[in-house]
């Protein structure tokens, strides 16, 4: 059976070029093998077949590029949802930050305040208060001393 | 000849905004200063800060909703350093360190706005601030205090424009415990 095909393939590529055209215009009938028709319709089915299966696979990717995107929202949802809750803590980690150095920047603050106030309250002092009371002093002592001689006078007699 | 002339002033305007950009960025940056590193001898910092103008704008941007003022002060604002430092009942080295700042912040004529030396308590403050044109552009506090705990020593750089007065405010908008 299989000297038959091989034979018939044989005749049918052994003509030239020019004699295939010349046989395309009047072309010569060829008994075909029974087993090579049958295995040529095998072939057709199979194409049939393969064309079936090629359909659906071309509706199959719509679910696929589907998840696809679902899945990629979720990764973009997710990873906004991430970057929002870090600048949220990189917010209150500033906001803390910020309050402490104007904590510091307060206590300085106050500390050169205090000692502004201690140091004008001491100047004060010394500027008004102390030539006061050394006026005081100075008008009093000469009343004690005097008492002090009269004190010592009525001793004297006693 | 008739060419070249839009082209050199094309040139010269690029060159004038360029100059202006730069002026201005130095403005900024004018109130930036580097402290001495005191870790060698009190160990690393008990607090370290380091704010940036971007996430100061951010915190304003937040704050703005409750309080326009603090938004506006915080904008203001381009860079906070902060650094205090445990004594550990040794103040020789933080002294000598406000000693040797204050004297190259004098060289490079910031003005001394606050000094205080207090030899009973062994307390010492400065404060410094430098301007461009009537804008501050950085203030400085150092502070030595040995009565806090074992001694402190506070070390604070803000670069941009800030209002004593107005320090409270913003630290009651943040509402934050530092304690």
């Amino acid at each position: 059976m299989k000297d038959q095909e091989i034979k018939y393939l044989n005749s049918l590529f052994s003509q030239s070029a020019d004699e295939q055209d010349e046989s395309a215009i009047d072309l010569p009938l060829l008994d075909v093998p029974s087993d090579l028709s049958e295995k040529l319709y095998a072939i057709t089915a199979s194409v049939v077949g393969t064309t079936k299966t090629s359909k659906q696979t071309r509706v199959k990717p719509w679910p696929k590029f589907a998840s696809i995107a679902a899945s990629l929202l979720m990764a973009v949802v997710l990873v906004q949802g991430y970057q929002q809750k870090q600048t949220l803590s990189q917010l209150d980690q500033a906001r803390t930050d910020l309050a402490t150095a104007l904590h510091y920047l307060g206590e300085a603050n106050q500390i050169a305040h205090a000692q502004m106030l201690t140091t004008l309250n001491k100047n004060i002092r010394k500027a008004t208060f102390e030539p006061v009371m050394e006026i005081g002093r100075d008008a009093v002592l000469p009343t004690v001393e005097s008492l002090k001689s009269v004190a010592k006078k009525s001793y004297r007699t006693l | 000849m008739k060419n070249f002339k839009p082209i050199l002033s094309l040139l010269i305007s690029i060159s004038v905004v360029i100059f202006m950009c730069t002026a201005s960025a130095y403005a900024k940056n004018g109130g930036k200063i580097d402290f001495d590193d005191l870790s060698s001898h009190y160990g690393e910092p008990k607090v370290e800060i380091n704010l940036s103008s971007g996430l100061m704008k951010m915190v304003g941007r937040f704050a703005k909703s409750e309080d326009p003022d603090v938004a506006e002060i915080l904008s203001n604002l381009e860079f906070i350093k902060v650094r205090v430092y445990d004594l550990k009942g040794n103040v020789d080295k933080a002294t000598a360190t406000i000693d040797s700042v204050s004297k190259k912040l004098r060289a490079e004529q910031w003005e001394t706005l606050v000094t205080v030396n207090n030899n009973e308590k062994n307390q010492k403050v400065r404060i410094f601030s430098k301007s461009t044109n009537d804008v501050i552009d950085g203030v400085v506090v150092m502070v030595v205090s040995p009565q806090k705990e074992a001694g402190e020593a506070v070390f604070i750089n803000i670069v941009g424009e800030i209002d004593p007065n107005k320090i409270v405010k913003i630290t009651d908008t943040l509402n934050v415990d530092i304690n």
